[in-house]
């Protein structure tokens, strides 16, 4: 049954009236000192809009004019909406015996309505839209108004984030050669080809999440994570994941983590003349290779064959869903509830409510900041690769969706030993004995790196866990340059528990992760050899990169 | 230079209007924009490349770096053009 209040706003702001009944005149005192500061702001502002019509030379004095008092008008606003802002974060944060949860929950929801109020999303108190309104003689906000039309006739009611005519996918992004050399109904291999003389035997076989499409790894060439292993002489494989339809309705978690982790890891083995690989899974493709060697642990290997991974990584990967940070508060029961009955109708979970809830979690600069520039300001939207990629949504069938809610976010069971059983055994962390890398972001609203880290003392193989600097994405697509500004912390992490004591005991270093992980890898690569050939006879090429899945829409 | 810097604290101005009353100044660090992120670096990164002969690389629009750090690398760049 789809219920009212699917996110618990409602009950938390009931829990908040409750924490301060008890407390009247506490909240009488809060709610005059907020009185007090609006004035107090009202008469500086008003008295700042006088004193400028006093000359500043001696000269003659000038009347404020229309101008100043928009300029005035706006300032007054965003001081307003700060001093606001500032009473309700108090409001929140000093509610007296408010449970934890409630609290984080109502601060995340009020910072949406903060957000969606700011005096820079309305033209009247956005003193920057009103000056290109004028120089312009009305132009931008014309030109705002008719993309913001446009978009919403066209299915993007929070306007686009980029120019979607920018980049097309094997022309100006995901243009590393190669060929797809594997296809079933779930997914495309997709082997490139190598850029040195001699290569590593051990291949790295890349698990891409399948929300968004596989080509973050593989942007504009400046940006390619495949490039720069290829130039480090690695031979790479990548999952292409087919965008779900209703056909895939049934499709389960399982099948994602044994007809396409672990048939990848097969198909890039075998091309590699029966060489063990470096695996790494990203964000929910991190998860699956999680639970994939979890499950490759449980029963010994075939006679005489190695254990098909020889060290694993993830990027931005959370096993351990107890704090899955803001986007907790948007998958609750009730919201899994809601989210089933809708996948009910159409066999899958659609692009649009990702992208929205995405947008959600950073709702300042993916909703607002961007509605500002192309609305407000009449501004074309960005052309950006990141951007381009971030757009490309894709969707989740039904099966696996509503598996991966439940049992991953709500009931947190693949941390619990032998909880979850997928592909027909039960789930074990504890029993993965091969090397880790596991890499958070600092400023993570999917993965919150804490989270990431709770893998360390989970598994009993050695680990080394690096954070970086900037987010989900920036953090990971990270290639090093001279000129970077960005950082990392790195170093041995196994059976550590507590994030921040290994944090304490770690120097930044400038720069990318990227050539830390390079260096982990080469420990396990074997000494380079003669390259192998693109496809096999077992497996030959199909279809040259970047395929046929990551073209449908 | 001055000229840089002064285009570039318009443009801070511009595209992060909620930035209020924080002054803008050589030694502000591009982490002290309220809730700026990578779409934040993006937008600069585009304000930049409209106003400015080159493109400057997200990985430099971190956190840490400083508009008089950023106004500097400009002012090289324009410099080696013909």
């Amino acid at each position: 049954m789809v219920t009212v209040d699917p996110f618990g706003i409602y009950s938390a702001m009931m829990d908040l009236c409750r924490a301060w009944e008890r407390f009247p005149w506490e909240l009488a005192r809060m709610q005059a000192d907020l009185m007090l500061k609006l004035q107090e702001a009202t008469t500086e502002e008003l008295r700042r809009l006088l004193t400028s019509e006093e000359p500043a030379d001696g000269g003659e004095p000038r009347r404020a004019d229309f101008f100043d008092m928009l300029k005035s008008g706006a300032q007054l606003a965003r001081r307003h909406h700060s001093i606001y802002e500032d009473w309700l974060r108090n409001l929140i944060d000093g509610a007296p015996g408010l449970q934890e949860k409630q609290r984080k929950r109502m601060l995340f929801w009020t910072r949406q309505l903060i957000h969606s109020i700011s005096p820079s999303n309305s033209f009247w108190t956005n003193f920057s839209a009103i000056r290109r309104f004028m120089d312009s003689n009305g132009e931008s906000l014309a030109r705002g108004l008719q993309s913001f039309m446009k978009d919403l006739r066209e299915g993007h009611p929070l306007m686009r984030m980029v120019d979607s005519r920018a980049f097309k996918v094997g022309r100006d992004i995901a243009t590393t050669p190669g060929a797809v050399v594997f296809r079933n109904n779930l997914m495309e291999v997709i082997q490139y080809e190598t850029a040195t003389d001699a290569t590593y035997p051990v291949p790295v076989v890349f698990i891409q999440p399948w929300i968004n499409k596989f080509y973050i790894f593989d942007l504009t060439p400046p940006m390619s994570f495949v490039r720069y292993l290829r130039q480090k002489g690695f031979t790479v494989f990548i999952i292409s994941w087919k965008n779900p339809d209703a056909q895939m309705r049934d499709v389960t978690f399982d099948d994602y983590m044994l007809s396409g982790a672990l048939q990848a890891i097969r198909v890039a083995g075998s091309i590699c003349r029966d060489a063990p690989v470096h695996a790494a899974g990203y964000c929910i493709g991190g998860t699956a290779l999680s639970a994939l060697m979890a499950w490759l642990n449980r029963e010994p290997c075939e006679p005489g064959k190695p254990f098909p991974v020889v060290d694993w990584t993830l990027f931005s990967t959370l096993v351990d869903f107890s704090e899955p940070g803001d986007i907790g508060f948007l998958v609750t029961r009730k919201s899994v509830e809601w989210i089933e009955a809708m996948m009910k109708e159409t066999g899958y979970l659609s692009e649009k409510f990702i992208e929205l809830a995405f947008r959600m979690l950073g709702s300042d600069s993916l909703i607002w900041r961007n509605f500002m520039n192309g609305c407000l300001y009449g501004l074309p939207p960005p052309k950006s690769d990141l951007l381009y990629w971030n757009s490309d949504s894709t969707r989740l069938p039904e099966a696996m969706c509503s598996f991966y809610l439940r049992e991953f976010y709500l009931n947190n069971r693949l941390v619990e030993q032998d909880s979850l059983h997928l592909g027909g055994r039960p789930i074990d962390l504890g029993r993965i004995r091969q090397p880790l890398y596991a890499v958070g972001t600092q400023i993570d609203h999917i993965c919150p790196w804490k989270s990431t880290f709770k893998v360390c003392d989970k598994v009993h193989g050695p680990v080394r866990y690096v954070l970086s600097s900037d987010g989900h994405i920036a953090g990971i697509v990270n290639p090093p340059s001279e000129m970077s500004r960005r950082k990392f912390w790195a170093g041995e992490a196994g059976g550590e528990a507590d994030s921040d004591r290994w944090l304490s005991c770690r120097e930044d270093k400038r720069g990318s992760w990227w050539e830390d992980w390079t260096r982990w890898l080469q420990a396990r690569s074997l000494s380079p050899g003669e390259p192998p050939a693109l496809g096999s006879l077992k497996y030959p090429p199909l279809e040259k990169a970047p395929g046929t899945y990551v073209q449908e829409p | 230079m001055n000229e840089i810097m002064e285009k570039i604290k318009e443009g801070i101005l511009d595209l992060f209007p909620e930035i209020g009353e924080v002054p803008i100044t050589a030694e502000m660090c591009l982490g002290d924009i309220p809730e700026y992120d990578s779409m934040a670096a993006v937008n600069l990164q585009t304000f930049l490349e409209e106003n400015f002969p080159l493109k400057v690389s997200l990985d430099m629009l971190a956190a840490e770096m400083t508009l008089g750090e950023l106004a500097s690398y400009i002012a090289r760049f324009v410099k080696t053009k013909p």
